[in-house]
């Protein structure tokens, strides 16, 4: 009889989820994020302070807000690799302008901004407008911004930052890391961008049929050169707070976050075909990718093991998931 | 062999003026004897490089009307659907829309002077509800600043015209918040009709509305047809390879063969062995 019950419930349950597949998808995630919490409360003794906490949550908040543009990209239906070159290129355009030049702080991050949305405008003209797989194209602006960053600061360390600079990445507002601060106000804002407004309703269209979008007359060009416009000037905006925490900026930064990212992205259950886009779940999968890392330093694994980790954690996820929706399945 | 019979309108006044020139081998339709029709082309050609996809294509369609369009595959029912849909820019030759020539320059241009289609399978954002589907490209917005300035969508509202439509329109749909592709086939066929006759289309094409659906939701997605026809006037256009469906709900047909229009046909004096026969090209005895 309870048996039964049961089964009708998670029927229930499960016709719920199938009808809401974003939500399946979080639950699932924010499930992951909770054992991982569970086991390593066990096995590292120091994960539970403050200071780890506080750590944790800033480290994450770089892969937070990188992870809420690359969702917006991969829900446009495209991909952007370039996002580590366009945060070396930032740097050096940040740390030039205003260590090299003297130009005040403010205008100094107004460049770097602007240096990002040009990042994102160059890879979503090439990718909507001359319609070069965008895989290709930011590969390309991978070893193309990575060598305008050296041409710009050359291979060494530039430092001497004024102090707001500094705030920016150890500073806090009511006690909450300015960091992340920014990545809450880059998720709130993402969030609302992607499901509550038009625009963002189009990047989902576009990314889910893109024939179907053109023929309700949506805009594939706008949409998609918007989303890495927004990924370029979120990119910049990582740059920042890389610069601002290390007080140093350096050509080679940024060099191999776009498959961070994406492990995150990945994780939290947005699509690589497009029109799916969790942004949300970004947040829980850069959480897990930090967390892992952080517990398993903590248990005192040896690094090496964490890079197997994370890498069998990624692949193990996502083949569950396909396994529980074979419609997702695409060639 | 070419073969144009005039029909008998659904409109009385027209009927009396048409039912006088009813011939066998009428070459044109006396559009200006037989009222004017809410669409007509005329001398359509659609070359697409050597290939002549359309040569010479003129129709009609009248209000209220269920016109039929059959031809074996390749034969220009789909070109001759986007040439006028906006989907595809003609090579030459002349649309009119209540008898006045207009210029369908795009798919928008067509939705704003009051043509919608729904196409086979690619109408819909599969990945959407409902609600999103039904204003694709043409969302709500909040009534407020947020809604002027920012473009916030008003989700709620957007749900309530839905449920309104799908219960004018008898469309079932069980989880307006599910993606459409947790819809069956037939279901989605349905909210892409329903979708057309919400944005008040006057003149509504649909791309093989039949294909890849079960039976029983093929018989709610036709019914839905009629139902849309009767209670908004609405024109339709309907492309399809079933022969059951053609004499089931159009009022007339014409048949393509090779880029040409070679029959037109009022359902209720033609046969299906004549229809066969003149798109397969066999000789009528």
């Amino acid at each position: 009889m309870s048996d039964a019950n049961s089964r009708d419930f998670l029927m229930a349950v499960r016709t719920r989820l199938d009808a809401a597949p974003e939500s399946a998808l979080l639950l699932s995630t924010f499930s992951l994020l909770l054992l991982m919490i569970l086991v390593f409360s066990f096995t590292a003794d120091q994960f539970f302070t403050l200071a780890v906490l506080r750590n944790v949550l800033t480290q994450t908040s770089i892969y937070i807000i990188l992870g809420v543009g690359l969702t917006i990209v991969l829900t446009s239906g495209e991909i952007d690799i370039s996002i580590g070159s366009i945060i070396g290129l930032g740097a050096m355009v940040l740390a030039v302008s205003v260590v090299n030049m003297g130009i005040p702080i403010g205008f100094g991050l107004i460049a770097t901004l602007l240096v990002g949305v040009l990042c994102g405008l160059m890879n979503g003209f090439l990718t909507a407008v001359v319609r070069v797989p965008s895989i290709i194209v930011t590969l390309g602006a991978l070893t193309f911004f990575r060598g305008l960053a050296y041409l710009l600061g050359g291979g060494t360390a530039l430092v001497g930052f004024p102090p707001f600079l500094v705030w920016i990445g150890s500073g806090t507002v009511i006690g909450v890391p300015v960091p992340v601060c920014l990545a809450l106000i880059t998720v709130v804002l993402g969030q609302l961008f992607l499901k509550s407004t038009r625009t963002g309703q189009h990047i989902i269209a576009v990314g889910g049929n893109a024939e179907a979008a053109r023929l309700a007359g949506i805009n594939i060009r706008f949409s998609k050169i918007l989303a890495f416009v927004i990924m370029g000037v979120l990119s910049a905006v990582a740059s920042i707070i890389m610069v601002a925490r290390l007080d140093a900026a350096q050509s080679v930064m940024g060099a191999g976050i776009e498959l961070q990212v994406l492990a995150a992205v990945v994780l939290g259950g947005t699509s690589l075909f497009g029109g799916r886009g969790v942004i949300l779940g970004s947040v829980l999968g850069a959480l897990i990718l930090t967390i892992l890392q952080t517990g398993l330093l903590l248990s005192g694994v040896v690094q090496f093991w964490q890079l197997v980790a994370v890498g069998i954690l990624l692949i193990a996820v996502v083949a569950i998931r396909i396994s529980y929706e074979p419609s997702e399945v695409r060639p | 062999m070419d073969l144009r019979r005039q029909c008998p309108n659904r409109y009385p006044e027209v009927m009396l003026l048409s039912s006088g020139t009813q011939t066998k081998t009428d070459r044109l339709a006396p559009h200006a004897e037989a009222g004017t029709p809410v669409l007509e082309a005329r001398n359509i050609h659609k070359n697409f490089g050597g290939l002549k996809a359309l040569d010479d294509v003129s129709f009609h369609l009248n209000k209220g009307e269920i016109l039929g369009i059959v031809g074996d595959n390749g034969a220009g029912k789909s070109t001759l659907i986007k040439t006028v849909t906006g989907a595809y820019r003609k090579t030459s030759g002349e649309i009119l829309l209540n008898g006045k020539p207009v210029e369908v320059e795009n798919t928008r241009r067509a939705r704003e002077l009051g043509i919608e289609t729904v196409y086979q399978a690619s109408g819909l954002v599969e990945v959407m509800d409902a609600p999103s589907n039904l204003f694709l490209g043409r969302e709500m917005t909040r009534s407020n600043w947020l809604g002027n300035a920012l473009g916030f969508i008003n989700r709620r509202m957007m749900r309530i015209e839905t449920v309104e439509l799908l219960k004018t329109l008898n469309i079932e749909v069980r989880n307006l918040a599910a993606p459409v592709r947790n819809l069956s086939g037939g279901q989605q066929q349905s909210v892409s009709v329903g979708r057309a006759a919400y944005w008040q289309g006057k003149i509504i094409i649909l791309d093989e509305p039949a294909n890849n659906i079960g039976v029983d939701q093929q018989r709610a997605v036709l019914e839905l047809v009629e139902r849309v026809r009767d209670s908004q006037g609405v024109s339709f256009i309907i492309i399809s390879h079933n022969m059951d469906h053609i004499f089931n709900l159009a009022d007339r047909v014409i048949v393509m063969r090779s880029g040409r229009m070679v029959g037109d046909l009022c359902i209720a004096d033609t046969s299906r062995a004549e229809v066969v026969g003149l798109i397969t090209g066999a000789t009528i005895t």
